[in-house]
């Protein structure tokens, strides 16, 4: 990946905040989904992963989060290897995940599902009160339990849980899945702007086009390898990309 | 001498019909994947209707048919066939721990109603009135005994031989799959349920006929030949001699069958006279020891042979809290 | 027939604390436990023992709490007893059912159960003897508190009751308005989900099988104070206590209690409806029926 020629004299190469270097991992020891699997994050910015159904999208995610085994290959958070550490000690090191289904906790309250991730932070009754400045319907229900939030309102409780304990990287797996075009655009809009407070995302997206428009880089997946990467302007303007992924793929209203 | 080999024939001749026992629960678990709690009810069945059908008449006793022999063991290894198509129907499809369960509570029911219903099991003081098959013919107790020796080992002989078949047969492939990977048997057009079924009752069949073995051996059956023990020290046979393996299971029965004889034996010379009621409760101990350190130092001797394992991810993965 | 009833909640609350510690277990492992309820026997023993402690090196804890046959040394020796169980069930744990579960599967420990509460039975039969025990040699009378239908209690019998509900719930409280309890709460929902909101699984199971192994202890404890002492009350319980959890949907605390008490009742009642040599096949019937009407239980989810 490149800079830009017009990139002012100035700009600093970005540092690389997560990296997946040939990456063998699946459910079975024997019958591996991703086949090396590359990938880069840098600080501060929005990688997204795009591919056909089955293409280890989602596996990828769940092996950096720590949910699918690995078996060969490295992935390093700031430079440490975290393979085959594990989900409760990679959030201790400031990275979150967003599963795209089964998010919250059904059973309890929106309340103590926001309590729940933050029983380890020093100042969580602020940080609470923090979260619902953010999330002004999660306030609102906050004795509810979560089975009785709508759909995008369980969304948001599943990110405000990922965004409790000021994560500096993010995993989301589908944040837009399920949710009406505006919603996705807002949801994803959102995303952009936790960049600008030194946020880093990994982003797993079928709203392609959208998810194209706010991401600084794009993966594209199939069959657990890595096919074609780039900036994600160069990706949403390349037409053979648009062709493969853009034409038929359940395309947003903007 | 004829004392040593008298007694070396009622081993051989216990330890045999406790094999055929393992046997059926290897055709249960290390062919089916059937988690079977209940072992002794299965047993017991097959006892006490043997002696019930081939009895004779006792007074104020129900039974004592004085069915001839052939036809009174056959009787009860099809009344252990009856009980475990009725659990069957009712557990097979339950996940293993259930399994377990409520084939556990099986042979407790069973224990408590041949211990209460006296007038068709004699109640706790069990069932007697038999009268051993060509027994008054032969007359002399060590050739008789030599003769029932001879029989057991011919139907331990023949269930060995026709379980091997049975497993080397396109129908044993099948129970292996089933066991494997449900999904994919059922794909196929085959119905795991009723395969599933068919061989949980052949299996408590063959603990049927040991049962009525035992029965005829002993002449006698009691409540306390059904106890909980049983299931145990033939689920510690077959873990000694690794399951899935039908030589391992004979050489398991075999062998556990020796170390509760020669503990029992050893126990009643060496400790001393106030212990002597607790030479039972320590045997237990034994077992629960032989049980525990098996699955802590070869656990691999439990677990039936594998297949090719199939890819069964599922979307989410729900990471297992067994790696805790 | 509403003394049955009542004999009948008694036992309940009895299966109810033993429930609860094995349907956490059973839901977090997946595993039966058939050595769960010998950990009720290992209650009885140890306040038997702390008991004889207490009374000798306090004499004056040998005085009646109230009008119970109940002493000051006693009930000291139900909270240590339930310490010790506790502490009995996460290194039996640790010895056993760990290593068994990391290089083998469910079914292995399963198996290992079987054999951990032949150990603990007999080894309490040779350490303590065959025959039965009481905690108390005084006659203990019961108090008619009606005449028509005749109804007797015995104040040990309400103090059971009363501590058991205390017991429960505290336990309420926890789950509902502690982090832990929600944690706990979190885990039986989705393991997964709640290791990646930070909570470490090894400590949520730990805390599990000390907790439940504590409630057992205090169920044997209750059981004998109103019976007896004998190594045999693991096996009693054993069918109950797994129906209990069934009843109520494994991995459901709220469950095992509905259950326990239900078990309880249907114990109460089978004794008047059949004879009591048949009693203990009756969990099982109980078990059966759940099984065909709803496996999962009132609370639990379908699998």
């Amino acid at each position: 990946m490149s800079e830009p020629s017009t990139a002012p004299p100035e700009t600093v190469p970005s540092e690389t905040v997560l990296s997946v270097d040939r990456l063998v991992a699946g459910y079975v020891k024997d019958l591996p989904i991703l086949r090396e699997v590359n990938l880069r994050l840098t600080e501060r910015s929005i990688a997204v992963l795009i591919g056909p159904n089955g293409a280890g999208k989602s596996t990828l995610i769940k092996a950096v989060a720590g949910l699918v085994p690995v078996s060969e290959g490295t992935i390093s958070l700031h430079g440490r290897d975290i393979g085959g550490i594990r989900p409760d000690q990679l959030s201790r090191l400031g990275v979150s995940y967003v599963p795209q289904t089964e998010n919250i906790f059904r059973t309890l309250t929106v309340r103590q599902n926001l309590l729940l991730v933050l029983r380890r932070s020093p100042s969580s009754s602020r940080r609470l009160d923090e979260l619902y400045a953010l999330f002004p319907p999660l306030a609102e229900k906050q004795r509810d339990s979560a089975e009785s939030l709508s759909g995008g309102q369980r969304q948001m409780l599943a990110i405000a849980m990922a965004l409790a304990m000021e994560p500096s990287v993010i995993l989301m797996d589908e944040p837009s899945a399920g949710l009406s075009p505006k919603a996705a655009s807002e949801v994803l809009a959102f995303t952009r702007g936790l960049t600008e407070q030194g946020v880093s995302v990994l982003l797993v997206e079928q709203n392609v086009k959208q998810a194209l428009r706010i991401a600084d880089h794009c993966y594209i997946l199939a069959e657990g390898r890595n096919q074609v990467d780039g900036p994600a302007d160069e990706l949403l303007s390349d037409p053979v990309v648009g062709e493969i992924y853009l034409g038929g793929k359940r395309v947003g209203a903007a | 001498m004829t004392g040593v080999v008298s007694y070396l024939v009622f081993f051989l001749t216990i330890a045999s019909i406790l094999a055929i026992a393992v046997l059926g629960l290897n055709l249960h678990w290390g062919n089916t994947g059937l988690f079977n709690g209940g072992i002794a009810a299965f047993f017991g069945m097959g006892a006490y209707m043997t002696i019930i059908l081939g009895g004779t008449p006792q007074t104020g006793q129900f039974g004592g048919f004085g069915l001839v022999y052939p036809m009174a063991l056959v009787g009860g290894i099809c009344a252990s066939g009856l009980l475990a198509w009725i659990v069957g129907v009712a557990t097979l499809k339950l996940r293993h721990d259930y399994l377990a369960i409520a084939t556990f509570g099986v042979a407790v029911a069973f224990e408590s109603f041949v211990r209460n219903t006296e007038w068709l099991t004699g109640g706790a003081k069990g069932l007697r009135g038999f009268e051993r098959p060509l027994e008054a013919m032969i007359g002399d107790p060590f050739v008789f005994n030599l003769c029932f020796f001879v029989f057991v080992l011919a139907v331990l002989v023949v269930v060995y031989f026709g379980l091997g078949r049975l497993i080397r047969s396109p129908y044993g492939r099948l129970l292996r799959a089933i066991r494997e990977d449900e999904d994919a048997a059922q794909s196929l057009g085959k119905n795991p349920a009723k395969v599933r079924l068919a061989s949980f009752i052949t299996g408590s069949m063959i603990l049927g006929a040991s049962g009525g073995l035992y029965a005829t051996f002993y002449a006698f059956v009691s409540p306390d030949d059904v106890l909980p023990i049983l299931t145990f020290q033939i689920w510690a046979m077959l873990i000694v001699g690794g399951a899935g393996n039908n030589k391992g299971a004979l050489l398991g029965a075999f062998v556990i069958w020796a170390a509760w004889t020669a503990s029992g034996w050893v126990l009643a010379r060496v400790a001393p006279v106030e212990m002597q009621l607790y030479t039972g409760t320590m045997q237990y101990i034994l077992i629960g020891l032989v049980i525990v350190g098996m699955l802590l130092l070869r656990p691999q001797g439990l677990l039936p042979e594998r297949l090719v394992i199939s890819q069964s991810g599922s979307g989410t993965a729900r990471r297992s809290v067994q790696s805790t | 027939m509403i003394q049955a009833l009542l004999d009948g909640i008694l036992v309940g609350s009895v299966v109810a604390l033993g429930a609860i510690g094995l349907t956490m277990i059973m839901h977090l492992l997946r595993f039966a436990n058939f050595s769960h309820a010998e950990l009720l026997s290992i209650g009885a023993y140890a306040a038997l023992v702390f008991d004889g402690i207490f009374a000798a090196v306090l004499p004056a804890s040998k005085a009646a709490v109230g009008s119970l046959s109940l002493t000051w040394a006693l009930f000291l020796a139900i909270i240590a007893a339930m310490v010790l169980t506790g502490l009995s069930a996460i290194v039996i744990d640790r010895l056993v059912f760990k290593r068994i579960r990391e290089t083998a599967g469910p079914l292995s420990m399963v198996f290992a159960s079987f054999g951990v509460a032949l150990i603990i039975r007999s080894g309490l039969s040779l350490v303590f003897g065959l025959k039965t025990r009481l905690y108390s040699d005084d006659i203990v009378f019961a108090v008619t508190i009606s005449t028509n239908p005749q109804l007797l209690i015995k104040p040990d019998q309400v103090f059971v009751f009363c501590a058991a509900v205390l017991i429960m719930l505290v336990l309420h409280l926890v789950l509902s308005r502690t982090t832990f309890g929600w944690a706990l709460r979190a885990v039986a929902e989705n393991p997964a989900l709640a290791q990646v909101a930070g909570v470490r699984l090894s400590t949520v199971v730990s805390v599990t099988w000390v907790v439940g192994g504590a409630l057992a202890g205090a169920a044997g404890v209750f059981h004998a104070l109103d019976n007896q002492v004998s190594p045999m009350i693991g096996h009693n319980f054993v069918l109950a206590v797994f129906a209990a959890t069934i009843v109520g949907g494994i991995g459901s605390v709220y469950g095992a209690v509905i259950g326990g008490f239900l078990v309880g009742i249907a114990f109460g009642l089978a004794l008047v409806i059949m004879p009591p040599g048949y009693s203990p096949a009756m969990p099982f019937l109980i078990i059966l029926a759940v099984l065909f009407i709803r496996p999962q239980g009132i609370f639990g989810e379908q699998r």
